[in-house]
């Protein structure tokens, strides 16, 4: 099927790609069905592209890419993600880019979380209240971590 | 919105199952404590609120594929 993007224009996609949220995310309940793509080939970012609205698209990171992310979630969330084993969670944090390497950062507090056999996504928040939503990218890796 | 006024220690049911207890008040700090089921979620507004700017922020930056490159690459090369 084909999609069009805010990153790569017009492109096709699996319908594998095609996941669905329920309750969209934060300041987005209403989009209900996002493409994920991977920006490249062996990159850790993703794009998470809202399948109808093409100038809505978020920029996504595994976090263990660049961090010890200790995924912390309502047994609930597991629920509404029907979600049995721990083999089928994908983890994604989302990235605020900056022309400035410096200045970006990655939301820990609110990770993406989808169930890849089912593709129900779902943002949720962490219980882990040391996360914050502007951890940023590289202060996360080269020793330090998201505990200072 | 309905408002009640209640004192120290006294609290408010909503429904059957979800009570909220005034469990102390110092100068301009109310503690809270709520009793509810395990499948409603308690949180602070003030962290919705931060995540939904944080996403309507992200999802206003202007990215363009060979800056994202630039950065897994050094991302990687960090790992």
């Amino acid at each position: 099927m084909k999609v069009m993007t805010k990153a790569f224009g017009e492109i096709e996609v699996s319908e594998k790609q095609r996941i669905s949220f329920k309750e969209g995310i934060f300041g987005f309940e209403d989009i209900s069905s996002f493409i994920l793509i991977d920006a490249e080939e062996g990159s850790p970012f993703y794009w998470l592209q809202a399948e109808h609205m093409p100038e809505i698209a978020f920029v996504m990171i595994n976090p263990y890419m660049f961090t010890e992310y200790v995924l912390d979630m309502e047994p609930e969330d597991l629920k509404e993600l029907d979600i049995s084993d721990d083999e089928d969670i994908l983890i994604f944090c989302i990235v605020t880019v900056a022309d400035d390497p410096s200045d970006i950062t990655v939301n820990l507090l609110g990770p993406v979380i989808i169930n890849r056999k089912t593709h129900i996504g779902k943002q949720i928040i962490s219980l882990n209240e040391k996360y914050q939503t502007k951890h940023p990218l590289f202060q996360l890796g080269g020793g330090d971590n998201a505990d200072s | 919105m309905l408002i009640l006024d209640r004192k120290e220690s006294q609290s408010i049911m909503i429904g059957n199952n979800i009570e909220i207890t005034i469990v102390g008040i110092r100068g301009d700090h109310a503690k809270i404590g709520i009793k509810a089921p395990r499948d409603i979620k308690v949180f602070r507004k003030e962290i919705y609120e931060e995540i939904q700017k944080s996403n309507i922020e992200a999802s206003k930056t202007k990215v363009n594929p060979d800056q994202l490159k630039n950065l897994g690459n050094l991302i990687k090369k960090k790992k």
